[in-house]
């Protein structure tokens, strides 16, 4: 609770005073945002101790390693890092990075799994 | 005096064995009937215990064993399988975790097919390996069939039921073979083409896909209820037509027996008479050991896969609770194909048993 409080605080202050600085420079502004959007993630790191933890679980329970949850992780984490990006280009004004950013990150995100896919077809061949 | 006596002290040199009572075995022997029992395994054997042709079957002690073994094989199964279902459960979980907290809708679509592909490589080599024990109870039924059916309509035949034993010995054959080899090549095939239906749909989402799906289902409920209930009319009709000119044809040779012959007319029709019972009981006995030889065959491969079929459903049900549609429906999907193999091997398993059930209800004199 105590980290959402912080985490929603230094959002809102960060947004005042992009707003204030944007005008007169809009560069610090976008500076402003980046080190404000690593400072949230950053402050969010502990709870991913927590997915760790039920990866771990799964893992166990389905007595098969990372082969199978590495790349539902790696798609995880593509979509985070994706969609700030997108974000933080089309704050920038540049939309044309941003959806070049989101069709990379969804193109990766496939790629990961392609090797399941694969699998799978391969076992639908066989079937028919 | 001394020489009743005397006749009285010998008499006891001059007692012989009945050879009435080998004559009982040489008949089975001639109609096949051990065969009956010796193509079971001792596992089979062991359920359904030692056939008796004098009628003292321990047909109550083989029901019970039977029931055992079932619960035995259930429990086995529970235990084995049970791993499986939380397996996909905790999967279908940490993929719409996963789903929820991902920002973007795309990736959290392309974290579900993940989680599809996931699921089906978990469940492949389990279904290959329940779909050859589904073939080898088809082929293990189709020979226990080739053993039991002419030796009970054998001896439904020696029983006085010539022209109905035959005909209904010749439909059963036919209906058998055919109706087997349409399950091997057109049901189970079908079977394969709604499982790789199911895998693509939950991969790449697409109505077209739902629509074959629904037609596969449709087709293979359709079959095999219409091969079981096709092969029900057939038989009882059979049997029904043919029935009757038998039952005449035994009274009007009792009758020609008594009258033409004075004074043993009467005393060979009744020996006769026997006979057909005797041949009757053989044949009841044989049927009897072979119903519960079925059960005990049919009894692994059902035991499997109804267990994993209620696993997977109770695994679907508890994935349709979160938000991955795809994940709860592919599971479903493998349900639903554990099913339609067990239908399988039930068809199969009710037809042998209503052919032999027609063999036993062969009219008796």
């Amino acid at each position: 609770m105590e980290v959402i409080a912080k985490t929603v605080a230094a959002a809102l202050a960060a947004t005042v005073l992009g707003l204030l600085i944007k005008q007169k420079n809009p560069e610090l502004a976008m500076l402003l945002s980046l080190s404000t959007v690593l400072l949230i993630l950053l402050s969010t790191l502990p709870f991913l101790n927590d997915f760790r933890e039920l990866l771990a679980t799964v893992n166990q329970i389905s007595g098969r390693q990372e082969i199978y949850a590495g790349p539902l992780m790696k798609c995880f984490a593509l979509s985070l890092l994706t969609k700030i990006s997108a974000e933080l280009c089309t704050e920038a004004s540049n939309r044309a990075a941003a959806a070049a950013v989101e069709m990379a990150g969804t193109l990766c995100a496939v790629s990961m799994i392609i090797p399941l896919m694969t699998s799978i077809l391969k076992l639908i061949g066989d079937l028919v | 005096m001394k020489k009743l006596l005397f006749v009285i002290l010998l008499s006891p040199l001059f007692v012989t064995v009945c050879y009435a009572d080998n004559l009982v075995n040489q008949a089975a022997e001639m109609a096949g009937i051990y065969e009956v029992e010796s193509t079971l395994t001792e596992d089979e054997k062991e359920i359904s215990g030692a056939l008796a042709l004098d009628g003292s079957y321990d047909g109550e002690g083989a029901l019970r064993r039977l029931w055992r073994k079932l619960c035995l094989t259930v429990e086995e199964q529970l235990k084995e399988n049970l791993t499986s279902a939380v397996q996909l459960s905790a999967v279908g979980l940490f993929c719409s975790l996963l789903g929820a907290v991902s920002p973007d809708r795309k990736m959290a679509s392309v974290i579900e097919m993940g989680g599809c592909c996931i699921i089906t490589l978990l469940l492949a080599g389990n279904m290959e390996s329940l779909a050859s024990q589904a073939m080898e109870t088809l082929t293990r039924l189709s020979d226990y069939s080739r053993a039991a059916i002419p030796a009970i309509y054998t001896a439904a035949a020696f029983s006085g039921a010539v022209t109905s034993a035959s005909a209904q010995y010749a439909a059963v054959c036919l209906a058998m073979d055919v109706i087997m080899s349409a399950q091997q090549r057109f049901v189970l095939p079908l079977i394969y083409a709604f499982l790789a239906a199911a895998v693509s749909r939950s991969i790449f989402a697409n109505p077209v896909l739902n629509a074959v799906l629904q037609f596969f289902k449709w087709s293979i409920t359709t079959v095999l209820t219409a091969i079981t209930l096709c092969f029900s009319a057939y038989i009882s009709i059979t049997g029904l037509v043919a029935g009757s000119a038998d039952a005449v044809a035994v009274k009007a040779a009792r009758t020609a027996i008594s009258g033409v012959l004075p004074v043993v007319g009467g005393i060979l029709s009744d020996s006769a008479s026997t006979l057909l019972s005797a041949a009757s009981v053989i044949k009841n006995a044989a049927g009897a050991f072979s119903l519960v030889a079925v059960c005990a065959l049919c009894l692994g491969p059902f035991a499997a896969l109804g267990v994993r079929m209620l696993l997977f459903k109770m695994a679907a049900a508890m994935t349709d609770m979160l938000p991955t549609a795809r994940i709860s429906q592919l599971i479903g999907d493998f349900a639903a194909v554990f099913a339609m193999l067990l239908g399988m091997v039930g068809s199969c398993g009710i037809m042998l048993f209503l052919s032999i059930m027609a063999g036993i209800k062969v009219m008796t004199v």
